[in-house]
């Protein structure tokens, strides 16, 4: 068991500069996803960790012990890979066992733990079986049992739930989770998806152009983003961005008229409205601090069960909306409609940089 | 069957039509081969006379070519065969290693590696030959085997690097995760990968030494001759002498034949379904 720090960790790929002087730091026992689009920087983050990138400059720190000059074996890790590079040769048995063999461990200890791992991660019936006769959830299992047998300080995972389909990943996910719960291992999980970094988390790294952009708990990501890039890539449907001339009456975007509240704030600005935040009028009575209300024509309604995604047009510009179902009553696409905003939950941001304004 | 695709089940014609392609290519490969054992058992008379299929069983010829120079060119043929396997395989499995995890030499490394087996040996045959004089191989097996080795281990270094590509790169990280340092690594997880190539690979370097004549002939055509230099000592000045040179043949090719026929089931097996896809 052990944190995870980085101080100033520079990578670059001749001038690609893969890790932009990163610090953070991963407190013990913690599940933690890295999250950032492809080319972001987050896979050689965790392979950095992982000992399979030499970083350029800076110290990583893996509990006390200063690892950046470590070989990946002295580090006392476990990777998960996104193709789970399973030994073809071997058995799922000697692939659970070979980090085992691989440090001289008895047989009988070998075996002993392996039936263990196997146990808890269902893959008893599978032991005398190669990976070629298994699916890709058994894969990925049997990559999941490799990394537990050996006890390691920390978990690195790399995607590893990209290429199961969407019911199995929903279940591979919960199961991860409960096992790093009952072990209390810290991990580090880097995925694309801020869903699925949303639903694991129990700390996130945004991550974008090789920097880490906001580094919290997932609460604070979605309430209290640092800039606009966190508030984008934080919260799905994606939030809404307003961008235009804040005056006394509320924001002008191109000609249409936002009743939106400023505060002491004038001139150039961006406002960020999570869909979830926009209510139809009828239902304002609930939002005490609604903002004044606005029309709004109906574009488009998908129902997703017990909330509806609403893409509403003021003027040109598009706004997307979550209505619960209750609220959804009689409206109907092409309608045209009165909203409101939570005044509380907007967000400001300086248009040119993206940097958060807190009023 | 039933259950094919609309529109690919055979016709009756294009079925006898593919029937009839198999027919003649079998027959084109089996014929001689047929024809040498067959002769190989007949008597020299038999032999000598055209347009007879006459067969009264001897084993003559085998008598015949056990006392002259057969065996001792056999044994010799097998010692280069295997030299040539074992150097050929390890030099061309590293190196094929090398182009496909190190990016060794670069794309141009990668055809430029194939440029010796294009040259014909009749160039490099006499620049090999005056290189063995040199340094006083001249009609030694080492000649021999140095020769074989020009054309085997590019023709591995290519076949190898494939294999090599395809093994996924995760999977030395892994081990190298796992505990094992870059050449356990190597060893224990990439080679047991790569064996159906390996083992191709060590059956064409072995078939292509067995059957090598000319390099042989130039450099080794005294006391260290081959297996295919000592039966083209059959071609005599007094005629072709039929009977001993069909059955030496025969023990040229028996070998080879059960060889691949033994292996060639793992080996399909193991080139058409090696490493695990994701």
């Amino acid at each position: 068991m052990a944190s995870i720090r980085f101080e100033n960790v520079v990578k670059h790929y001749g001038a690609y500069q893969a890790i932009r002087n990163v610090s953070f730091a991963i407190p013990d026992g913690e599940f933690v996803v890295i999250v950032g689009p492809s080319g972001s920087g987050k896979t050689t983050m965790l392979r950095a960790i992982g000992g399979l990138e030499r970083v350029n400059s800076g110290r990583i720190f893996i509990g006390d012990r200063d690892v950046t000059d470590l070989a990946p074996k002295h580090r006392d890790i476990a990777f998960v890979f996104q193709n789970y590079a399973l030994y073809a040769h071997l058995t799922v048995r000697n692939n659970i066992g070979f980090p085992l063999k691989a440090r001289k461990m008895p047989k009988d200890e070998i075996m002993r733990r392996v039936e263990d791992v196997a146990e808890r991660t269902g893959l008893k019936a599978l032991l005398d079986r190669k990976p070629s006769a298994l699916s890709g959830g058994q894969q990925q299992r049997v990559a999941i049992a490799r990394a537990l047998v050996r006890k390691p300080k920390v978990f690195l995972f790399d995607e590893p739930l990209s290429n199961l389909d969407a019911q199995l990943r929903l279940d591979m996910r919960r199961e991860v989770l409960e096992l790093q719960q009952s072990l209390g291992v810290t991990s580090v999980w880097v995925t694309h998806d801020q869903e699925e970094a949303m639903a694991m988390g129990d700390r996130i790294l945004v991550v974008n152009h090789g920097m880490v952009e906001q580094n919290a708990a997932p609460e604070a990501l979605y309430s209290d983003p640092v800039n606009a890039y966190v508030a984008r890539t934080i919260g799905s449907p994606t939030i809404n961005m307003l961008r235009g001339k804040l005056n006394g009456q509320g924001l002008d975007v191109e000609g249409v008229r936002f009743p939106l509240p400023g505060g002491a704030l004038q001139g150039d600005i961006m406002i960020g409205v999570r869909p979830e935040d926009i209510h139809p009028v009828k239902a304002a009575a609930d939002h005490p601090n609604a903002t004044p209300p606005f029309e709004a024509k109906v574009q488009l309604i998908e129902l997703l069960g017990a909330r509806a995604i609403m893409t509403l047009l003021v003027g040109n510009h598009r706004l997307t909306a979550v209505f619960n179902r209750r609220d959804l009553a009689d409206i109907r696409e092409f309608d045209t409609i009165r909203v409101s905003a939570a005044k509380d939950r907007l967000l400001y941001f300086k248009p040119e940089t993206g940097e958060r304004i807190r009023l | 069957m039933n259950d094919a695709a609309p529109g690919t089940r055979l016709t009756p014609a294009a079925e006898a039509g593919r029937l009839l392609l198999i027919a003649m290519a079998v027959t084109a490969v089996l014929v001689p081969l047929l024809w040498i054992a067959f002769a190989a058992f007949r008597t020299p008379a038999d032999l000598t006379n055209p347009g007879s299929f006459a067969i009264d069983p001897t084993l003559d010829n085998m008598r015949d070519i056990a006392e002259g120079g057969i065996p001792g060119a056999a044994l010799r043929s097998i010692i280069v065969g295997f030299a040539v396997t074992i150097i050929g395989v390890f030099v061309g499995a590293l190196a094929g290693y090398s182009i496909a995890r190190f990016r060794t030499g670069g794309i141009p490394l990668r055809f430029a590696i194939l440029f010796p087996t294009i040259i014909p040996p009749t160039v490099l045959a006499f620049p090999l030959l005056a290189l063995a004089l040199q340094f006083n191989l001249s009609d030694s097996l080492i000649a021999v085997i140095a020769a074989h080795l020009t054309i085997v281990v590019p023709m591995i270094t290519w076949f190898m690097t494939g294999f090599f590509a395809s093994v996924p790169r995760e999977v030395e990280e892994q081990a190298a995760i796992d505990g094992y340092g870059p050449f356990a690594a190597f060893w224990r997880v990439v080679v047991p990968n790569v064996l159906p190539g390996l083992g191709a690979s060590a059956l064409l370097a072995f078939m292509m030494s067995w059957n090598e004549l000319f390099y042989a002939l130039v450099l080794a055509p005294g006391s260290s001759q081959t297996l295919p230099v000592a039966i083209s000592g059959f071609n005599t000045f007094q005629g072709v002498k039929l009977g001993p040179m069909s059955a030496a043949l025969l023990l040229t090719v028996a070998p080879v034949m059960v060889l691949s026929f033994v292996i060639q089931k793992r080996l399909v097996r193991g080139l058409g379904g090696s490493g695990v896809k994701g």
